[in-house]
């Protein structure tokens, strides 16, 4: 970047909004990823104009723009891996409005996804994408890597939700696609094309989400199996009696154990495979289907079954998930969170294969996910400063992904492919899949500017 | 198998680095950058930066101690700016000490680059009861001059922190009172502070009020100094132990069985007593005792007195508290104030939201960062403005001047007070 482009975009938009120290670049290199890469310039966005008057000066000089949210994410999404410009937009941080006869909400990108939850639920309404960082992640973030949580196997995730869009584009052209309906079915649905694109398509300044009533009553079960067989078949056979639980979680003997020292949420640590389940809906639904529930973890040789009496009790054992990714980091200074999914009914496959790598590797592979929607997080922890255990790391990382695929899976559930992953990209997709996606980022992006070397 | 990543390898720490400050580098090899810390870090929620959260700062201090940033005006800036509340250390998955970092860095930048003038102008004022006194009178003298609207905009707000000067201290009102009615159970001893001394005397009549109220003997030796905070935290610990050496004797003369403060501050200050005469075995056994004497009032009235309220209600009047961060996350004072408070006749507590949030005060903060503490007593503000709350209490004076600066800067109609002047109010008739 040159002083000059610098200088043009300071006089559009302020000094106050642009950071140029080398110790302000040093703090906007990293993400929640074990890459690093500094930008040149970082601007403070406060506008949907100071964002359009960025990316005119970024497409002339063809600068490289990468936005940015909480910086949560786990797959260096967020990198300035070309240098280029962070572009920060967490001071676009406004609830527009709260549509109760619509059921929508519209905001800026900026809002952090727990204060969204908290206004709407305030209103008697529910945004239900629960991804688990939701105390810190922007809705903006959310909708470009597409996360999804817990509540996913009933509910859905953020493409579910995402109505509409405001997106400036890499010329700095304001885009409008959607709006308020939930149904449209006039041209191709850009809006959903937009979803997932890890700030690589487009900018959004403003979302128009879906919401729905929240339900009246909640119920939760935890329940021990003495192998992890037992514990993701019941899941399928939960499926199978038309039962879909509001939240469907599986944790591994490890997990179950790391997170037990890390916060006591009253899971049994000598079993094999752990089940937290939630069903939500009327009262009465709600009593049915955590008997029902329990009789079929039973079926299936659950050897414990502990339903939650009280709120107290629920919100421990959900403070408990919640929990996973930071007990497993108060364990090993480095945790990566693999993200595989697999059809739902191979899912016993998945968590055996995951179970022979860490055997194979001679390390313990920490797994937990969600298991309602087929999708586990094995975590690979680890000494950074442990040469030997390092070296390992790509390896098993490959070889979960290898045999995701091999199961008709994906190698991403929802935490994106950013650079952790790019290289495994092509053994999922075809090389005709592969020519339309960079024909679309062509379109949005001929020159390459937004988020470069990610993704595709 | 697809050509798989490298993982990039660490750097370590450059030569000459303290051990304590290797420790702590090393501690933080275990930061995932989860971003916890960004949900509760006021400089961060307020300001929305990453270098004022303690993700950014923990980046900024391994490059520091790595070598490959070193001191100048922003790092020193961004360094400084860090509250020290200890915020982060609570969500923290590793339990970065980023306050403790922070300390040591900004000791370690002391130590090579001395102080600028008004750091040293600041701990000079603190050495001595007399010129801070002196400090507090100035200002008083040209705000009621209508001076200050000639001052340049930002040492006008600093003038607006300081409520009025009081015309007496505590010293000048203490003189005249009989400190032995309690009727001689046991010998309490009081360390006033500098802020109540010159700013809040009505606090500490307060406290005395209370506590023979409860049946103590109460003692203020007269000659008290500053507790030593703000020198160890410029790294001037010789100067930190020479205070801390004068406040021992003063109380050892007295025969104490207590030592209490109305300050979180102060009390967290004296309990340090404990760890600082390493080199000195004779003095740190008198340190160790005085600073397991010392308790907060609170924590003194509500666990070992004996809690007893006053027989006079206080018209059911809706009170919240603000946790001061020194009280709160140093010393786990967090049940003892509301315990107090419930025991009030005629007072309903009201929660704040987020009442562990740092009001910006943080000691000298408020006066040297005005711009980025008042965003932070902003926050603060519309919290207590939630709650519908005629008072608003709190157990540090730094927090109850910051409070109540906050009152008049955002318009919320409150009174501010330490939660022993209500306590105090229900003994009057
Ligand atoms: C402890 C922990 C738990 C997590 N749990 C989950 C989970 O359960 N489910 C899940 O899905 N994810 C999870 N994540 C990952 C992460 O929280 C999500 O990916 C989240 O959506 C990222 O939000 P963010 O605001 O931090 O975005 P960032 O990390 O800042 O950005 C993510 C991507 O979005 C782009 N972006 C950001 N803002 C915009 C914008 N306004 N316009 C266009 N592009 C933009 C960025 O360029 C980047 O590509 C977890 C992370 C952590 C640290
Ligand atoms: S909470 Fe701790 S580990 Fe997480 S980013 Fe902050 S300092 Fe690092
Ligand atoms: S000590 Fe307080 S101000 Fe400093 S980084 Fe931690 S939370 Fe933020």
């Amino acid at each position: 970047m040159t002083s000059s482009m610098i200088g043009e975009i300071i006089n559009a938009i302020g000094k106050d909004k642009v950071l140029t120290e080398k110790e302000e670049l040093a703090c906007y290199s990293y993400d929640c990823s074990t890459y690093k890469h500094e930008p040149e310039l970082v601007v403070l966005a406060h506008s949907t104009a100071d964002i359009v008057a960025v990316m005119k000066t970024a497409h002339k000089g063809k600068v490289p723009v990468v936005p940015r949210g909480s910086a949560t994410n786990l797959c260096g999404a967020t990198v300035p891996l070309k240098g280029g410009i962070v572009l920060d937009i967490l001071s676009m941080n406004k609830i527009i409005e709260i549509d109760r006869e619509n059921l929508t909400v519209t905001c800026q990108p900026g809002v952090i996804t727990a204060d969204l939850q908290n206004a709407v639920e305030k209103e008697g309404l529910f945004f239900p994408p629960d991804p688990q960082a939701m105390n810190m992640s922007t809705i903006g973030g959310n909708v470009a890597q597409d996360a999804g949580g817990p509540r996913g196997v009933k509910y859905g995730v953020m493409h579910n939700y995402v109505l509409g869009l405001e997106t400036v584009l890499a010329d700095g052209s304001v885009l409008r696609t959607g709006g308020k309906t939930t149904k449209d079915v006039s041209g191709y649905n850009l809006t959903q094309i937009l979803v997932g694109s890890e700030g690589a398509l487009g900018i959004f300044t403003e979302v128009t989400l879906k919401l729905i009533p929240k339900p009246e009553a909640k119920r939760t079960l935890v329940c021990a199996f003495d192998n992890l067989h037992d514990a993701s078949r019941t899941v399928t056979k939960i499926i199978d009696h038309k039962i879909v639980p509001s939240m469907l979680e599986l944790l591994d003997k490890t997990s179950v154990n790391l997170i037990q020292s890390y916060v006591d949420s009253g899971y049994p640590t000598d079993a094999a495979g752990v089940l937290l389940i939630e069903v939500d809906g009327s009262p009465s639904e709600v009593d049915k289907q955590i008997i029902l529930v329990s009789e079929l973890c039973k079926e299936c040789n659950a050897r414990e079954i502990k339903v939650a009496q009280t709120t107290e009790e629920a919100d421990a054992i959900w403070v408990g998930r919640r929990s996973g990714f930071a007990a497993l980091s108060a364990y090993k200074p480095t945790v990566v969170a693999e993200d595989a999914v697999v059809p739902r009914d191979r899912l016993p496959e998945m968590v055996a294969k995951i179970q022979e790598i860490a055997d194979k590797y001679g390390m313990l592979l920490p797994t937990f996910g969600h298991a309602g929607d087929g999708n586990v997080h094995p975590h690979i922890c680890f000494d950074p400063r442990d040469e030997k255990e390092t070296a390992k790391v790509p390896f098993i990382k490959d070889e979960i992904y290898h045999a995701a695929l091999s199961l008709g899976g994906s190698i991403s559930g929802e935490h994106g492919i950013g650079i952790a992953k790019k290289h495994l990209v092509p053994l999922q997709h075809s090389e005709l899949n592969l020519g339309i996606m960079r024909g679309i980022k062509a379109v949005f992006d001929p020159d390459n500017i937004l988020n470069p070397g990610k993704a595709i | 198998m697809t050509a798989v990543e490298k993982m990039e390898k660490l750097a370590n720490v450059k030569s000459g680095v303290t051990p304590e400050l290797e420790k702590l580098y090393h501690d933080t090899d275990n930061c995932v950058r989860c971003g916890r810390c960004t949900a509760v870090c006021p400089t961060y929620k307020a300001t929305r930066k990453e270098m004022m959260s303690a993700r950014g700062r923990v980046h900024l201090a391994r490059k520091y101690l790595e070598g490959s940033l070193g001191v100048s005006k922003t790092f020193k800036l961004y360094n400084d700016l860090c509250l020290g509340c200890g915020a982060c250390l609570e969500v923290c998955p590793p339990k970065i000490k980023t306050d403790e970092l922070v300390g040591l860095i900004k000791q370690d930048i002391f130590g090579k680059q001395g102080h600028s003038l008004d750091e040293m102008m600041m701990l000079k004022s603190c050495s001595y009861p007399q010129s801070f006194r002196w400090i507090v009178k100035m200002i008083d003298l040209n705000k009621q001059l209508g001076l200050v609207h000639l001052l340049p905009p930002e040492l006008k707000a600093k003038a607006n922190m300081f409520p009025p000067a009081p015309d007496k201290t505590l010293r000048d009102l203490v003189k005249g009172v009989e400190l032995t009615r309690g009727g001689g159970r046991t010998k309490v001893g009081y360390y006033p502070g500098c802020l109540t001394q010159s700013l809040y005397p009505d606090v500490g009549m307060a406290v005395v009020e209370v506590l023979i109220n409860h049946g103590y003997d109460v003692v203020i030796p007269p000659e008290t100094v500053c507790c030593g905070l703000p020198h160890k935290e410029g790294g001037e610990h010789s100067e930190h132990r020479r205070l801390a050496g004068k406040n021992i004797e003063f109380f050892a003369s007295q025969g104490v069985d207590y030592i209490v403060t109305n300050c979180g501050t102060c009390t967290h200050a004296l309990k340090e007593y404990g760890h600082i005469f390493t080199h000195d075995p004779a003095m740190a056994d008198k340190a160790g005792e005085f600073a397991a004497k010392t308790r907060d009032i609170m924590d003194f009235l509500t666990e070992v007195a004996g809690l007893k309220a006053g027989p006079r209600s206080l018209g059911g009047i809706k009170v919240t508290y603000h946790d001061s961060c020194h009280l709160s996350r140093r010393l786990g004072v967090v049940k003892q104030p509301r315990k107090l408070l419930a025991a009030l006749p005629g007072l309903t507590f009201e929660e704040m939201p987020k009442a562990n949030w740092c009001c910006g005060a943080a000691g000298s903060y408020s006066f040297k960062h005005p711009a980025t503490a008042r965003q932070i007593l902003e926050q603060k503000m519309a919290n207590v403005a939630a709650t519908g709350a005629q008072v608003v209490t709190a157990g540090c004076p730094s927090c109850l001047m910051q409070l109540d600066y906050g009152k008049r800067e955002f318009g919320v109609d409150c009174l501010v007070k330490h939660p022993v002047q209500l306590l105090a109010d229900t003994f009057y008739n």
